[in-house]
């Protein structure tokens, strides 16, 4: 094939395309009428078909059926051994049940301290004070009414008052009789009774302030109450872990760190 | 009723997973013969083929219909295979005839096949394998795609990226070195 002396213009391409028969029909003819007066063409074709005789013994072994047989149910189960996935196939229930557990713990290990008292919400965590204190002395909502009460309720009683007085006043001010009344005098009655009814509207609206500020710090004493219950359920569930969890870090914990 | 590969991707997209078995079953045995070819050992060519259908299921939904189905799934094994040689660093294994277990070779055959032909042909595939490792990596796989896929030049020059006239030229001189190498067996 190197001696080649045939100038067929393209030939190594037409000579493939032929060899393989993926030619054009015009350019089939052509090469074929060529090679009738191209001996060094003739042989080298020759040669080529001998070649692909050959590659044609080369067969491949068959690949082994089972290996991918219901190959597309496969994937997903491969695909759910993946590291960290594990977790989908565990039930939601039991997620948040865990969640829990692990809150619970960990604030049992940190040594959450919640109260509620005078100074408002307090919400601590450390060592300094023991986990058993706590305990102990748990938080009472019954015993710790706040004194804000019985300032709002003074609050309301005077508003209340101050209310009824200034409706008097307006009543006494309107049974006066119309016909003796001047322009300048009923103007000054108009004038007193749209300032008494702004004053009734401003009186309404701080006793629904109150109202609802009432209504806040009683839903927030009841919150705290729940997390307060909850801690205690948590501290008489896992006390026990917790003491030998709390004394294992003791342990591990210089002194000048507990 | 058989569908076409292109209405069993519409399907396996829609979630039919029985529909890529069958497109698994369909071109299986063509994966695995041009990767066994590109690479020249049955395990490696198990793992590319087992990885080439796991990666056309995952990017089963990426898939446009631009090209047909068989030829994104052969440029997918032809890219494992370049990756694979890169990794490895190497040409396609070929074992040596010293490596052939006459009884295995007599299990293997047909009833009506001696096993004197047996060895002939496997001698034979033992020499191809040879020839076929010396060849240069684009003249190795035009050759593959051309001479057991059946592809057009049109079709091995898309899945290529190269020019018609580039893919005919791979071919000659691919065929050159074959007929040389194969010559020298036959002195």
């Amino acid at each position: 094939m190197n001696n080649v002396t045939c100038m067929y213009p393209d030939r190594e391409a037409v000579l493939v395309a032929y060899l393989y028969d993926d030619i054009d029909a015009a350019d089939r003819v052509t090469f074929e009428t060529h090679m009738t007066t191209c001996p060094p063409c003739r042989s080298e074709l020759a040669e080529l078909r001998g070649v692909r005789a050959t590659l044609g013994q080369w067969a491949s072994p068959e690949p082994a059926r089972t290996s991918l047989l219901n190959f597309a149910s496969r994937i997903p189960h491969s695909e759910s051994r993946r590291p960290g996935a594990w977790w989908h196939t565990v039930p939601v229930w039991a997620q948040v049940a865990a969640a829990m557990l692990v809150l619970g713990v960990s604030a049992a290990i940190a040594n959450l301290d919640v109260r509620y008292d005078r100074a408002g919400l307090n919400i601590r965590t450390g060592w300094s004070t023991p986990a058993r204190q706590v305990a102990q002395t748990p938080v009472n909502p019954v015993n710790n009414i706040a004194p804000w009460r019985a300032e709002l309720t003074a609050l309301q009683t005077e508003l209340r008052s101050e209310w009824r007085a200034q409706a008097a006043s307006v009543a006494a001010a309107s049974s006066a009789p119309a016909g003796a009344m001047s322009d300048g005098e009923f103007r000054r009655r108009v004038r007193v009774l749209l300032d008494e009814s702004e004053k009734r509207q401003q009186s309404e609206l701080a006793l629904h302030m109150v109202q609802l500020q009432t209504d806040l710090n009683a839903q927030l004493q009841a919150q705290a109450s729940r997390v307060s219950q909850n801690f205690r359920d948590v501290t008489s569930t896992y006390g026990d872990q917790i003491l030998k969890q709390q004394r294992q870090i003791n342990y591990l914990l210089p002194a000048s760190q507990r | 009723m058989t569908w076409s590969d292109e209405e069993l991707v519409t399907r396996s997209i829609g979630g039919d997973a029985d529909s890529f078995n069958q497109l698994v079953l369909r071109w299986e045995r063509p994966i695995y013969a041009l990767a066994y070819r590109q690479l020249g050992r049955e395990e490696d060519a198990r793992d590319v083929c087992q990885e080439t259908f796991l990666r056309a299921y995952r990017a089963l939904k990426g898939f446009r219909g631009q090209a047909k189905f068989s030829s994104w799934l052969y440029r997918i094994a032809l890219n494992l295979c370049r990756d694979w040689m890169r990794r490895q660093r190497r040409t396609p294994v070929v074992q040596l005839p010293e490596d052939i277990d006459v009884m295995e070779l007599a299990a293997e055959r047909e009833p009506t096949e001696s096993i004197e032909n047996v060895i002939a042909r496997n001698d034979l595939t033992r020499l191809v394998e040879k020839a076929m490792a010396k060849l240069p990596e684009e003249q190795r796989t035009a050759i593959i795609l051309k001479e057991y896929h059946g592809m057009t030049f049109q079709e091995i020059a898309d899945l290529s990226g190269c020019p018609l006239s580039t893919v005919k030229t791979r071919l000659y001189q691919g065929l050159a070195v074959l007929r040389r190498e194969l010559g020298k067996s036959d002195q």
